[in-house]
């Protein structure tokens, strides 16, 4: 029996409505929308029209290119576009009202992820088309230089999210992604003010990239299903759709896997794999003990268990700088174990918060810092923490943790100290936090 | 997975949960473990019980994400824990975005819930005195109550020397609480 039985049926209900095998987007990862400007968007739909009608003539002239975002560097976030990391045009699709057609490319950075690109296609080069209020309606053809990627303001390793704009997706290479960005603007600009932008100028856009085992696509189009072949080697694929009234603009998740195994999520229904040189077919996820109906059902590949690695016990180091008797810095270091050369891995320092006793004063305090760049294998990691805080309410000590995390996974600590305050200081107080508390039940013990 | 939750007692939650009763039993599974950890994180068990209601609602929204050739579930739920931890102490409150989401109720901590997380939180503190194997041996038999098969499967070993490990760990802890007396 779980202790709180009543959240786990309320868990369940929840649940229930997620993963219903045909529930809309279930399970899927949620973007970190980044929107970096916020136009003024004046709505000069005259102009939108005779830039789309001038696109399909093939008379659209060249505007200055996309402009960037202002990148953490090629050591830290999600790195920049590696040389030659740009592919080709990868997979391409058609504008429901015509105009230059979309495109999808593949970029790689420094730091082990894989961007999906998507822009209107002129000459094979992606961009954005100037209107629906992007770059002032100057009715240009705006280039997508590769190095345009959304900026990783989060570690996403540490927070466990996708980063992607309107446009443009990341996953760690060797991913198998499918996704959906849902009511993009008609132009490609990923920072439209779509939430105020007439349905009709906006479009769904399904891509993806399933890896060399996925041979094609289905979907569904209105009452029909219509199946697309993906590119060799790349599985790239791209569907670009008017935009489904009641849906979200602006939204978007993706399905994250392996090659070979990755189920559809909408709008595919299906997806045929050759794996080990036979066509089999994935549908979406069914519940357990449910009888599939599809022909030609793939198997459910078996993966391999990692090994457990050995604990590892390192030394950390510890100065503390006083201000009068009280702690006001801390800096703490450890010389890492393991090379971060990627995305993949991080560091982290957790300090550690204990409860004061009684469980109604409440006191405690913490936090937790990840490194978000490369490090060399024996270089020195630091920490730097102002106002370090008390693990307790007696302000003597501080418990903290290094942590090192490969991939999405618990982490392991590598190393652990308490630090205690020099004789007469001690370190600042931990405030009561601002948590809410759990709600209780009426009558409860206080 | 025990046999009273009605799973394969040999996955040891290698794959993700994909339906809602399996989603339940993976809560079930996991939410002392989830517990524990927040109580030795934070020390009160309100707040671990919001953080685990958090960290269970985030799981649910971000099932996609799991990939089992990149670990374990559990390996990842507790990674999700991890950063609800972190984000709810740098912006000072427990995250609530996920459940508010999903419509989901409030945790309520009665008397009989916050003693079983004090316990939790109590037992882990005198398993601190073990060495790692006997420690993680006797945390999955005594305090999780889980199968000797299926802890095997989970360490990678004998049912043997589970059973080893929970004896020689115990026997250290008899030694030392009696020794304390």
């Amino acid at each position: 029996m779980s202790v709180f039985p009543e959240f786990e049926k309320a868990l369940h209900e929840a649940a229930r409505r997620r993963l219903a095998a045909h529930g809309r987007r279930a399970g899927r990862v949620r973007f970190i929308r980044i929107r970096a400007r916020s136009l003024l968007l004046a709505s000069i739909a005259a102009l939108g029209t005779c830039t789309v009608a001038l696109a399909a003539s093939g008379v659209i002239l060249t505007g200055a290119p996309v402009r960037p975002e202002q990148s953490a560097g090629p050591d830290a976030g999600i790195g920049v576009s590696a040389p030659t990391g740009a592919s080709g045009i990868v997979a391409t699709a058609p504008d429901p009202e015509g105009g230059p057609p979309w495109g999808m490319r593949i970029v790689r950075t420094t730091r082990g992820e894989t961007c999906l690109q998507i822009g209107r296609l002129q000459n094979a080069q992606l961009g954005v088309l100037g209107i629906d209020g992007a770059f002032a309606n100057d009715a240009r053809f705006h280039q997508i230089p590769a190095d345009a990627l959304p900026r990783d303001v989060y570690h996403h390793a540490v927070f466990d999210q996708m980063i992607g704009n309107g446009t443009t997706s990341c996953a760690l290479d060797g991913s198998a992604v499918a996704g959906e960005h849902i009511g993009v603007d008609r132009s490609a600009d990923p920072n439209a003010d779509v939430a105020h932008s007439p349905p009709a100028e906006l479009r769904d856009l399904a891509y993806g990239l399933l890896g060399p085992h996925a041979v094609s696509v289905t979907y569904r189009a209105g009452r029909a299903e219509r199946t697309v072949d993906v590119a060799p080697t790349t599985g790239a694929y791209l569907i670009v759709r008017r935009f489904s009234p009641g849906e979200q603009a602006g939204s978007g998740g993706e399905s994250i896997g392996t090659s070979g195994d990755l189920a559809p999520s909408p709008p595919l229904s299906l997806i045929t794999y050759s794996n080990d040189g036979r066509l089999c077919n994935r549908g979406p996820s069914l519940p357990p003990d449910t009888v599939s109906h599809l022909a030609k059902p793939c198997s459910f590949p078996r993966f391999p268990r990692s090994a457990p690695e050995p604990a590892l016990h390192l030394p950390l180091h510890a100065r503390l700088t006083t201000h009068g008797r009280t702690v006001s810095g801390l800096s703490i270091s450890i010389i890492a174990p393991y090379a971060v050369t990627s995305a993949r891995e991080h560091y982290a320092l957790m300090m550690l918060s204990h409860s004061c006793g009684a469980r109604t004063d409440g006191g405690r305090g913490g936090s937790l810092q990840a490194t978000a760049s490369d490090v060399q294998r024996g270089e020195r990691v630091d920490w730097h923490i102002a106002t370090p805080r008390s693990s307790g309410c007696d302000r003597h000590t501080l418990d903290v943790e290094v942590i090192y995390s490969r991939g999405e996974g618990l982490g392991r600590t590598i190393a652990t100290a308490t630090i205690h305050a020099p004789l007469g200081t001690l370190f600042a107080s931990s405030p009561t936090p601002a948590m809410p508390r759990a709600r209780r039940k009426a009558g409860a013990r206080a | 997975m025990s046999d009273r939750d009605g799973a394969d007692p040999r996955d040891g939650f290698s794959e993700a949960p994909t339906d809602a009763d399996s989603f339940a039993a993976f809560y079930r599974r996991f939410e002392r473990p989830v517990l524990g950890f927040f109580m030795r994180c934070v020390g009160r068990p309100d707040l671990a019980a919001d953080l685990m209601a958090e960290t269970f609602a985030r799981a649910l929204e971000s099932i996609g994400s799991y990939d089992p050739a990149r670990g374990r579930a559990d390996q990842w739920l507790f990674g999700i824990a991890r950063n609800v931890l972190a984000g709810s102490l740098r912006s000072g409150r427990v995250e609530a975005q996920a459940r508010r989401r999903l419509g989901l109720p409030p945790v309520v901590l009665d008397d009989h819930a916050a003693e079983v997380i004090e316990r939790l939180s109590s037992s882990e503190r005198v398993l601190e005195a073990l060495p790692d194997e006997q420690r993680d041996a006797v945390r999955a038999r005594v305090i999780h109550e889980r199968g000797y098969d299926e802890i095997a499967s989970e360490l990678e070993c004998s049912e043997a020397l589970v059973r080893q490990r929970v004896s020689r760990g115990l026997r250290t802890l008899r030694l030392r609480l009696a020794g304390e007396k």
